[in-house]
């Protein structure tokens, strides 16, 4: 097999393979019996190495040559003690999912690994992780940013952006728990309701709609919902304090938190997004949600604020497109403030015309 | 009947065992994202132990008994699986699970491989493997100890698992000679 043929199933089981490479990877694997071989050996390599992981030291990498799996077949005694130490492992496993307790004290399912993806970050500094654009390993754990924005995306369907110095930490695909941090949550579909936001006095379950927090160690929540139906629960999930929209806010007698106008302290995530460098994936793929990427305006960007951009703009605007206020969000389907959702669905025949007129 | 049902989970358990490695191998050939494995594998062994009374000559069948549930899981899966995680088509992921299948005795050694070859890596590679795989440090932390970029050090853990790759390919071959 040549090495590029090996690099595709490298690029493959590390996620990082392109489009264009899927294409290649899928003609190689259907028509070489050797490239399936290879495939299937390097799928059982990287189960095993996570295996190992999970497993603590189950392998031995250091130097010691010694084995510590002896290929002869386990004595009827050695059997009997695995079987019964299996049984309670399984049933353990089966039968009670195991709880881990957080720094905080909140207990989390360590099956419910979260399906996470870093869509981008800007101007980032996180003192503990190292992010990778496309990074999509999030354990459960807590993160911490001093500062920057950090767009990460649960599951297929939650957005969650953050700005500045921020500490929080993953729960569950459908769950952190923030200390401290300026928010902006975006649940698309259906798929991401009751996606929660704990903080230490509350608890934010959204259902279907767009909100901002600011955290504050040591001082009440700021909170702020832009459209759709946000309820929220103190901290131990038992009362509710009523489910608000931008127009209904329930009694907010001795609420942890109070209502806030954040967006305009908040990213916007039209007002900084640098696309130009996408058109090409959201063109063959009509359905991509919020592909967008933070970032400074630069020769290769397109920052939707800068009012450069709008005398670059191709003659047919296309409707509900503004351009007369350039310093907030240039799509504005009714007369709100703010943008509230600038996703390629709706951005998508304005990129064909810029792709069109070569911009 | 109690003690039938102890016979029952004891012998299950046993063949469980043996083979969940192997099949858990083969699983991760026929899903995109790791975090599912654990999911697919819990339905099979459900699956497993629910119909484990329905298998004939379960000490010659065992495996590919539960590889066959396994597929049809996976095939399961990709049905309902958002496109971006299923990106190979199922014409091709037939073919592999067509050939998991037919290599099934072969791989189920494979880790005795996995553990020689690993001995073969040089000092540096398994220092890696093991900060990757074993011990507490982040990869950012080793990188910075060794001044090297976190992403270059992704890159090299690749270039490792594939040489391991080539390597336990190598080793099963020379042994089935």
């Amino acid at each position: 097999m040549k090495s590029s043929e090996k690099k595709l199933i490298e690029d493959y089981f590390a996620q990082s393979i392109s489009e264009e490479d899927i294409s290649s990877l899928n003609e190689l694997l259907l028509n070489s019996e050797e490239a399936r071989s290879f495939y299937l050996t390097y799928a059982s390599v990287m189960e095993n190495l996570d295996e190992s992981r999970q497993a603590h030291n189950l392998y031995n990498f250091g130097p010691s040559k010694a084995t510590r799996f002896p290929r002869k077949k386990a004595g009827k005694w050695m059997a009997i003690a695995a079987s019964i130490i299996f049984a309670v492992v399984s049933l353990n496993h089966f039968a009670f999912q195991k709880t881990l307790k957080t720094d905080h004290g909140i207990e989390v399912n360590s099956k419910n690994l979260p399906k996470i993806k870093l869509i981008d970050f800007f101007g980032l500094d996180a003192s503990h992780h190292s992010f990778t654009p496309g990074q999509t390993q999030f354990e459960v754990g807590e993160y911490k940013t001093s500062s920057g924005k950090l767009h990460l995306r649960f599951g297929e369907s939650v957005d969650v952006i953050f700005t500045g110095a921020s500490i929080f930490e993953i729960l569950s695909e459908k769950e952190i728990f923030v200390q401290k941090g300026n928010i902006r949550t975006i649940v698309h579909d259906a798929r991401g309701y009751e996606f929660t936001i704990r903080t230490p006095s509350a608890n934010y379950i959204d259902w279907g709609t767009e909100f901002c927090l600011n955290i504050r160690p040591n001082a009440t929540d700021q909170f702020e919902v832009d459209e759709g139906l946000v309820e929220v629960k103190d901290s131990k999930k038992v009362n509710s304090f009523g489910k608000f929209t931008p127009n209904y806010k329930p009694s907010m007698e001795n609420a942890p938190f109070t209502l806030f106008d954040l967006s305009s302290d908040l990213p916007g995530e039209a007002g900084y997004a640098r696309w130009n460098d996408q058109i090409t994936a959201k063109t063959k793929n009509p359905d991509l949600l919020g592909f967008y990427t933070f970032g400074t305006p630069n020769k290769n960007d397109v920052n939707l604020s800068s009012k450069n951009f709008f005398y670059n703009l191709p003659k047919s605007t296309p409707a509900g497109f503004e351009t007369d206020n350039p310093k907030k969000c240039m799509f504005k389907p009714s007369k709100k403030r703010y943008c509230k959702r600038c996703y390629p669905h709706k951005l998508l025949p304005f990129l064909r015309s810029l792709a069109r007129e070569g911009l | 009947m109690k003690s039938d049902r102890n016979l029952k989970n004891t012998k299950f358990l046993a063949y469980y065992t043996e083979h969940e490695p192997a099949v858990r191998a083969y699983v991760r050939g026929g899903l995109y994202n790791h975090h599912d494995v654990a999911d697919l594998m819990q339905k099979v062994a459900i699956i497993a132990w629910n119909k484990f009374d329905q298998l004939k000559d379960p000490e010659e069948n065992f495996g590919k008994w539960m590889m066959v549930i396994a597929r049809y899981e996976i095939m399961s899966f990709r049905r309902k699986a958002e496109k971006i995680d299923v990106p190979l088509c199922d014409k091709v992921m037939q073919k592999i699970l067509d050939q998991g299948a037919k290599e099934y005795d072969t791989r189920k050694e494979l880790c005795y491989a996995l553990q020689a070859c690993i001995q073969k890596l040089k000092a540096g590679e398994r220092e890696l493997l093991d900060v990757a795989y074993n011990s507490s440090t982040s990869i950012k932390d080793f990188a910075k100890k060794t001044n090297k970029t976190t992403q270059s050090l992704y890159q090299k853990l690749n270039r490792i698992r594939t040489a391991l790759t080539s390597c336990i390919q190598l080793q099963m071959k020379t042994e089935s000679l």
